[in-house]
């Protein structure tokens, strides 16, 4: 902790080698948001390197008081991509609903084998909207009423968009076993 | 239980992909250029920041040193004055005491006089005429005939009959001939308005600070006159007067305007303009000039959208409740006009639902130099006042240009999110733009060494400030009209 708090003032004052550290050492907790938000390895790059100038010209506001670095840095990963998947028409699909008995058989969990990659891979499938709520609800852990705010829509709206993101993967889950 | 199972669920998903450290692999780990990338982006960006501050600097030092050399050349015309003024007394004396002669009026001067006029004459050699013409006032002396030239010549002032011993033994000078209202009475009161207003030609410098009350037009397509502008902030114009016949250096700002329909805004912030015109006057009428500037402009588009996701169909959502929508798009030859109306039907709890207001802004800064040239031509000119009519083209030549995204989400009137995509491009937009000006103005001229000149002055770019790049884009045209008075001082 005391290092990443070392490198981060470095960082601040435009140490080109501290930046460098910073940037190895959150860069796959980083490049993970963007892809579990991205459909397109491509896109996650883009979209990467966009919120990495914004990290490091406001490192200066960042206050490790108010909370820390990995937070901050991946609010700032998730709203690039937001506002990327805004830019590209975002829209809510609404698809024919689905079984509503969904959750992790812990005594038969097969599905604890599968690893991060296969996880993102099957969230990527998922339409934009869909996964958009699906990460912001269950990996970020906002509410339905904080998503509503975020996005413009209700928070019905929100809940059956994760309603039907966890639908989708529960086929996707299905099909792999 | 079902909460309890979709925790399981989110839990599951969270463990995996939501670790503090996760290991490395090939698909988790971007490549090094993603960083070399952004660092070269904060590197130009800071490098762009460094030389906005130059080029707003660089233009203020020029004004200021071109102040002060104005002042300074003021001090040493003043001297000059000085100098002219003790000679006029001395030969006002030497009158009075000795009656003048046809063949010589001064030959009984004192030599100190002679040659403070001859060191005056060569300080201003290179406007003789003009030095004639200040020195009018001995001509009152009773004038006699001079076989040397015509009334049209503009004789030396000072001749010297032995050409061989130089200018430092002056023997004698030859006066005005005397003009006769048959010859040209029109040059006469032509001789007289220069004697009242322009004597001190000699005199290299004048300037005067012109006001200016500035509006934009238009400032959006031309092809769309539906876009109406106001003007907004105030306006700043300066100008010196560098001569008589108005080159002038000036600097101007071209104040913030906005145009807007339903969903869009085009500011125009406007900008700085720095410029010198150096004028010609090449016959009584006629004078041309070349002009050379350097302008900054910036401009702003702003789209902003009402966005309601779930309200684009028919559709039942989760509570029961039908939402429908009519959207109206009327199309004309101005413009096309979108209209959405949404309303719904049902008596169950309406959620909370509020529009998002998503604001794109695009914003070019754009700097550029520009070469120019203009014609006036005076339509009246009477003896103490004339009429001027101006026009000329310019060029404007690009050679800095930032563009800027800028995409702000607002929910209940306070802001969600912030987004700033800058990127820079020096090959987009045009690369050099044309503006046409016109002018007009009328001068008068209080006395000899003070006019009042009224002045208007309208430009308009004839090539859009920035291409359309972007769906918000407008197409920015300037189009600016300016009316000031000011005052022109001969020092």
């Amino acid at each position: 902790m005391r290092d990443v708090t070392a490198i981060i003032n470095q960082s601040k004052k435009g140490d080109s080698g501290a930046q460098r550290r910073l940037y190895e050492q959150y860069r796959t907790l980083w490049f993970m948001i963007c892809q579990r938000y991205l459909r397109s390895r491509d896109d996650a790059l883009d979209v990467m390197q966009n919120a990495l100038v914004r990290i490091f010209t406001k490192l200066d506001t960042f206050d490790q008081e108010l909370g820390s670095f990995k937070s901050w840095s991946s609010r700032i990963m998730v709203n690039e991509c937001i506002m990327f998947l805004r830019k590209r028409k975002l829209e809510f699909e609404h698809l024919d609903g689905g079984d509503d008995n969904l959750f992790i058989q812990e005594e038969e969990n097969p599905i604890q084998k599968l690893s991060a990659e296969e996880i993102t891979k099957m969230i990527q499938k998922l339409p934009d909207g869909y996964r958009l709520v699906f990460n912001l609800n269950i990996i970020e852990g906002y509410t339905h009423k904080e998503i509503a705010e975020m996005l413009g829509i209700s928070e019905g709206t929100s809940k059956s968009q994760l309603f039907k993101a966890k639908n989708l993967l529960k086929k996707q889950i299905e099909v792999i076993f | 239980m079902n909460e309890n199972r979709q925790d399981n669920f989110g839990d599951f998903f969270r463990s995996k992909l939501n670790e503090d450290s996760p290991a490395e692999n090939q698909w988790n780990v971007p490549p090094d250029f993603v960083f070399e990338n952004a660092m070269g982006t904060i590197q130009r960006e800071k490098d762009k920041k460094k030389r906005r501050f130059l080029w707003l600097i660089l233009p203020a030092l020029l004004l200021l040193g071109l102040i002060g050399f104005s002042v300074y050349t003021i001090q040493s015309v003043n001297d000059l004055h000085e100098k002219v003024n003790t000679i006029e007394a001395n030969q006002n004396q030497a009158t009075n005491a000795q009656k003048p002669t046809e063949s010589n009026i001064l030959t009984n001067s004192s030599t100190d006089n002679n040659s403070i006029i001859s060191d005056t004459y060569q300080t201003s050699s290179n406007d003789k005429s003009n030095f004639l013409k200040s020195e009018d006032k001995i001509a009152q002396t009773p004038p006699v005939n001079n076989k040397s030239f015509s009334k049209k010549t503009q004789a030396p002032f000072i001749t010297t009959e032995n050409k061989n011993a130089g200018s430092s033994k002056i023997e004698s000078f030859d006066i005005l001939p005397t003009q006769t209202n048959e010859e040209n009475t029109e040059e006469s009161a032509s001789a007289l308005h220069k004697n009242q207003i322009e004597t001190p030609d000699f005199l290299p410098v004048r300037f005067g600070l012109l006001g200016i009350s500035e509006k934009e037009l238009e400032g959006t397509s031309l092809s769309n006159p539906v876009e109406k502008t106001a003007s907004k902030g105030g306006p700043f114009f300066i100008t010196f007067y560098a001569n008589k016949n108005l080159a002038t250096i000036g600097m101007k700002r071209v104040p913030q305007t906005m145009s807007q329909n339903l969903t869009r805004y085009d500011q125009n912030y406007g900008g700085y303009g720095f410029g010198t015109q150096l004028s010609y006057q090449a016959s009584k009428r006629w004078s041309f000039g070349i002009q050379a500037g350097y302008n900054c402009f910036h401009n702003e588009s702003m789209l902003q959208e009402t966005m309601m996701y779930d309200t684009d169909k028919e559709q039942t959502d989760p509570q029961g409740l039908n939402t429908y929508s009519a959207n109206f798009n009327i199309g004309t030859p101005m413009g096309d006009y979108e209209y959405d109306a949404n309303f719904r039907l049902g008596s169950n709890n309406i959620p909370d639902e509020t529009p998002l207001i998503h604001k794109t802004s695009i914003s070019q800064t754009l700097h550029s130099f520009n070469l120019g040239a203009l014609a006036r031509y005076s339509i009246i000119k009477k003896s103490n006042w004339d009429w001027f009519l101006g026009t000329g083209l310019l060029v404007d030549k690009i050679f800095a240009r930032e563009n800027n995204m800028n995409t702000e989400l607002y929910h209940n009137s306070s802001m969600m999110f912030k987004q700033e995509m800058n990127t820079t491009k020096m090959d987009n937009g045009a690369d050099v733009f044309y503006s046409l000006m016109g002018e007009t103005g009328v001068r008068y001229h209080l006395n000899q060494k003070t006019a009042l000149i009224l002045q208007a002055q309208y430009n308009t770019s004839l090539t859009s400030l920035r291409e359309a790049q972007f769906s918000g884009d407008m197409g920015s045209y300037l189009h600016d009209f300016n009316v000031g008075v000011g005052v022109q001082l001969g020092l």
